[in-house]
């Protein structure tokens, strides 16, 4: 009688442990990363800011951070659908932020985002020739191509160069 | 109140509000202007080749058209894609010499077959008449190279190393392209990049221009000489004319 009941009591000690570790890990976890993320510096994207002719962006600051694809995009419609070319280009950001290093993938890495407009479109990564350090995400190809072709990945092309 | 009344006063009030909320609706519906797209335009681009003018042994015209839209040469036939391309032709009803050096493009259709099959509208008729890919859209289903009666179309089956044109962007591994008539040039005024090559060489065989425009170059050209397009039988009504086939 006295065996089955500490047979008992310890089962349900290793499941009340199990459970209290199944809670902690994944809170302590999130705890701990949430604390080295604010005391990190690479919180704080827009280590550049604009050296230009220019005096403001085409739109406020504001509505370029959170917004800047919806009118890339609008515009990207405009001008491929419709024929309307109008002042705003992508090519023209780079008059003002010339380091794609700097400017654009500060933000991008930040939230983990890897947009393939540069695939395609010329926008330097930076502004010196020392581009051989970027790799394949960096140089804005899509994943798959990195994949399906790793001979012509960016990094190794550099290598040949 | 009793029961029966707070139902019909409750009713009564609910069908009235959605009823003012949907004709303010109707009201912003109808004052919407109309997208870009829809609005009509009074060009249409055209081409006229003349075959008389044009030599065998030039080819300005590709690599002037290569450096302008940073068409992908890997140096293999399976993968290299030519935006205009020249052919031998031989017949015994040509006039001259038998052979014929023919320029080929893509014929911007006016009934482009390449825009019908297309399932996600990627490839499509701009309203001033150039058949263009929206290489943000297409998804490399190759039905278009299929459907294309003049082989104009090609696929891009390995990235694009080249890029002669920072100012113009090239595409992708896994999308279909075709000659755009340089729509890009167009739509600032200038003239494409094969046209104005062959005019630099003083040939001026190649012309593009409003087809819409009785006075224009090209439309004069057409209507006061023989003219001839590719397949006509077709009825995609090609916009190339070519002069001497």
């Amino acid at each position: 009688m006295n065996v089955k009941k500490d047979a008992h009591s310890k089962t349900k000690a290793i499941a009340v442990t199990i459970l209290i570790f199944v809670i902690l890990v994944p809170v302590g976890y999130s705890l701990v990363t949430y604390v080295f993320a604010r005391s990190s510096p690479k919180g704080v994207p827009f280590i550049e800011m604009p050296a230009s002719q220019y005096e403001k962006c085409v739109r406020e600051t504001e509505y370029m951070r959170y917004h800047h694809w919806e009118l890339l995009q609008q515009i990207r419609d405009e001008v491929v659908r419709d024929g309307i070319r109008g002042d705003i280009k992508l090519s023209s950001c780079r008059e003002c932020h010339p380091n794609r290093e700097q400017f654009c993938n500060q933000c991008h890495n930040a939230v983990n985002l890897q947009p393939d407009c540069f695939g395609c479109h010329y926008y330097p990564a930076s502004t010196q020739a020392t581009s051989g350090e970027m790799h394949g995400n960096e140089a804005g190809l899509h994943p798959k191509n990195i994949i399906t072709e790793p001979g012509r990945a960016m990094g190794g092309e550099q290598d040949d160069g | 109140m009793d029961r029966r009344d707070f139902i019909r006063t409750g009713g009564i009030l609910l069908v009235g509000a959605s009823s003012a909320y949907g004709l303010r609706m109707l009201a912003v519906s109808s004052s919407r202007a109309p997208s870009p797209g829809s609005l009509p335009t009074t060009r249409k681009w055209g081409m006229v080749i003349d075959l008389n003018k044009c030599s065998s042994d030039c080819n300005v015209c590709m690599d002037a058209c290569r450096k302008e839209n940073n068409v992908a040469i890997h140096g293999d036939e399976r993968w290299d894609i030519h935006w205009i391309r020249k052919v031998k032709i031989k017949s015994k009803n040509l006039n001259n010499s038998g052979e014929k050096s023919v320029p080929l493009l893509c014929n911007h259709c006016e009934h482009p077959p390449c825009a019908q099959v297309c399932p996600v509208q990627a490839t499509y008729k701009r309203h001033d008449g150039i058949v263009i890919v929206d290489h943000h859209r297409c998804i490399g289903c190759r039905y278009c190279i299929i459907a294309c009666p003049y082989n104009a179309r090609y696929f891009n089956y390995k990235e694009n190393d080249d890029w002669p044109n920072k100012d113009f962007p090239k595409r992708s591994h896994g999308v279909a392209e075709a000659c755009t008539f340089c729509a890009h040039l167009l739509d600032e005024g200038k003239q494409p990049a094969c046209v104005e090559a062959c005019q630099r060489i003083n040939a001026g065989a190649i012309m593009v221009g409003d087809l819409n425009d009785p006075e224009s170059d090209v439309s004069q050209i057409i209507a006061n000489n023989p003219i001839k397009r590719i397949r006509e039988d077709l009825g995609t009504e090609p916009k190339v004319y070519y002069v001497g086939l």
